[in-house]
């Protein structure tokens, strides 16, 4: 079995887990809610400019955050329980590289979270009112940095599951997606050791497209890509020389 | 890990903390919140009735906040006020009591200051008389709850009237003291960095409190919002100030060098308004029409205080040629702007 034969195995069981998983039905029900609620909006008429934007502002907003969350407790669960249920034995057995399963986990984790953003996104898109004169190159920033992102929480989270216990890196991860972006704003002014930290939210591009304001310039854009490719190489280097030394 | 391994995670994790202040996607100007037209049409939509204050940006939120603190709580509907000629009012009587009875007497005085910032700011500090109960307004203003005679709920609309803070119609407007409002100002510009009325607004009312605290609080808004030209503006306004308290009796002396100093930095920062003006206002016809929803009378009228205070103090601490190029620049661009005219047809 070569080394993308050994990935596609691996990412198969993780979507599996995914279907399994109570999680994703959940958000499929908040999504649910929301798209209720979007389409009794355009139902009744109030798609005006403020009432169209603000839906679909609160649609991507969500499609953005649920998936990621989805992507980050996913692949927070990966190593830990593997290790706990003892499954990684056999994974290990096959036998598996190290480098491969890190590699492999986290393919699927992203893979995972960017499908589910996919189907909320489309769910948002197609509910809320329309909103004119929103750029079209924009949105495409958006769908192209969006994979990118969930690819870096999936590999984030991987490395924090392998640094620290259960409960601490869940609340970690957690805690960076929501406020990371904010906690560096706030303190990097005074201490610009705090631009060391993932700001997850500073790369969503879903309020300026529904603010109406055009594409990121191609200077500004490069800056972001360069941000996210560089955190998403160092947490897989993180991850895989942690898990690579571990003694299992 | 070996140490050659942590020198490269450790150099990497350098290289992306080096570019974290670079990803800034999110620093524009305005918003849809911002977008006059489109306040105006979530202040009247349904589903903005239906949800109330969420319906807009955080930073919305706490701009009514301020609102009803600054009336004691009286909800007033979204109104524009009386016409006003604003800075541009307290910058005439700056300069024409001077002409007439020399700058000494005519020190700025901070009930002016208070008008001029204050007009800024349209729906929540009103005629911006903090302090000052009983003062009367012009016209009469809405509030929320409807008076007696335009309620049909008849004993609820009583009820709701009576435990709900609310004003008769024609009664004295009243606003609130200041101090308390200043953190709903940190607070709306933490959630959008990019308010810019939130910093004008709120810098005005913490200058009233702590000039240097108010400095600060600028200078954070113009390193958020590069291009805006009504923060310059308040900050050359602030630097008028700071150069009047530097003066015996809050007076202007060109010639004192304190002042000076402080007077060359208020130009510059008026003369930097002005040109980033000019390069966002809509042409004169555009302004001129009453239904366009491009360019705001506030915007206007800031507009004309920010190249009027160009020109004077370039007159008056700076080149006076210089002044007259200025006035020629800026009156190309405003023909209606009085003063310009004035003091172009004055000379140097």
């Amino acid at each position: 079995m070569n080394r993308f034969t050994q990935m596609a195995w691996l990412i198969r069981g993780v979507m599996i887990e995914v279907l399994r998983r109570q999680m994703l039905w959940i958000l499929f029900l908040v999504m649910g809610g929301y798209a209720l609620v979007s389409l009794a909006v355009r139902q009744q008429g109030m798609d005006g400019v403020g009432a169209a934007s603000f839906m679909l502002n609160l649609g991507l907003y969500m499609a953005g955050m649920l998936a990621q969350l989805l992507t980050a407790l996913l692949a927070l669960r990966q190593f830990p329980s593997e290790m706990e249920n003892r499954t990684i034995y056999p994974l290990l057995a096959k036998p598996l590289d190290r480098e491969v399963l890190v590699l492999g986990k986290w393919l699927a984790c992203s893979l995972g979270g960017w499908l589910v953003y996919v189907m909320f996104f489309l769910l948002a898109w197609l509910c809320a009112p329309k909103v004119e004169n929103l750029s079209g190159g924009l949105l495409m920033q958006l769908l192209m940095i969006q994979p990118l992102l969930l690819a870096w929480v999936s590999a984030f989270s991987l490395a924090v599951s392998l640094c620290f216990p259960r409960g601490v890196s869940h609340a970690m991860v957690i805690f960076m997606l929501f406020c990371g972006d904010a906690i560096c704003q706030w303190g990097a002014e005074k201490w610009p050791v705090f631009n060391a930290l993932p700001r997850f939210g500073s790369v969503d591009l879903a309020t300026r497209f529904t603010d109406g304001i055009g594409a990121v310039p191609w200077g500004e854009s490069l800056w972001m890509f360069a941000y996210v490719c560089l955190w998403i190489v160092l947490s897989l280097d993180v991850a895989r020389r942690l898990f690579v030394r571990r003694a299992l | 890990m070996k140490k050659g391994e942590y020198i490269k995670v450790l150099g990497l994790w350098l290289l992306v903390a080096l570019i974290s202040p670079q990803v800034k996607p999110r620093r524009y100007e305005g918003g849809l919140s911002k977008n006059i037209q489109a306040k105006e049409e979530m202040n009247h939509s349904a589903l903005g009735i239906v949800l109330g204050e969420f319906r807009t940006s955080l930073s919305d939120m706490f701009y009514m906040q301020t609102e009803n603190f600054l009336h004691y709580g009286v909800a007033f509907v979204p109104h524009e006020h009386e016409k006003h000629s604003e800075a541009s009012e307290m910058v005439s009587e700056w300069t024409e009591v001077d002409d007439e009875a020399g700058e000494d007497e005519h020190a700025m005085h901070e009930g002016h200051d208070h008008e001029h910032i204050v007009d800024h700011d349209e729906d929540v500090h009103g005629e911006g008389h903090e302090g000052h109960e009983g003062h009367g307004h012009e016209h009469e203003e809405l509030t929320v709850i409807p008076s007696a005679e335009h309620d049909f709920r008849a004993w609820v609309g009583e009820m709701h009237r009576a435990i709900k803070p609310w004003q008769a119609p024609g009664e004295a407007h009243r606003v609130a003291s200041d101090a308390e409002v200043v953190p709903l100002f940190r607070m709306m510009t933490l959630a959008d960095p990019h308010y810019v009325k939130g910093y004008q607004v709120g810098a005005y009312w913490i200058q009233q409190l702590d000039a240097e605290a108010a400095s600060k609080f600028l200078a954070e808004g113009l390193q958020n919002n590069p291009d805006s030209f009504e923060l310059y503006l308040m900050r050359g306004m602030l630097h008028l100030k700071q150069a009047r308290s530097l003066g015996e009796k809050g007076q202007i002396n060109e010639d004192n060098v304190e002042q000076r100093a402080v007077l060359l930095k208020a130009k510059a920062d008026f003369q930097k308004s002005a040109a980033l003006m000019l390069q966002v206002r809509p042409a004169q016809e555009i302004v001129d029409d009453e239904d366009q929803i491009l360019w705001s009378e506030v915007q206007e009228t800031d507009a004309m205080a920010a190249t009027h205070l160009s020109v004077l103090l370039e007159q008056r601490v700076g080149d006076p040629e210089q002044a007259k190029r200025l006035a020629k620049e800026y009156s190309a661009a405003m023909p209606d702007h009085k003063k310009l005219t004035k003091l172009l047809q004055e000379g140097p």
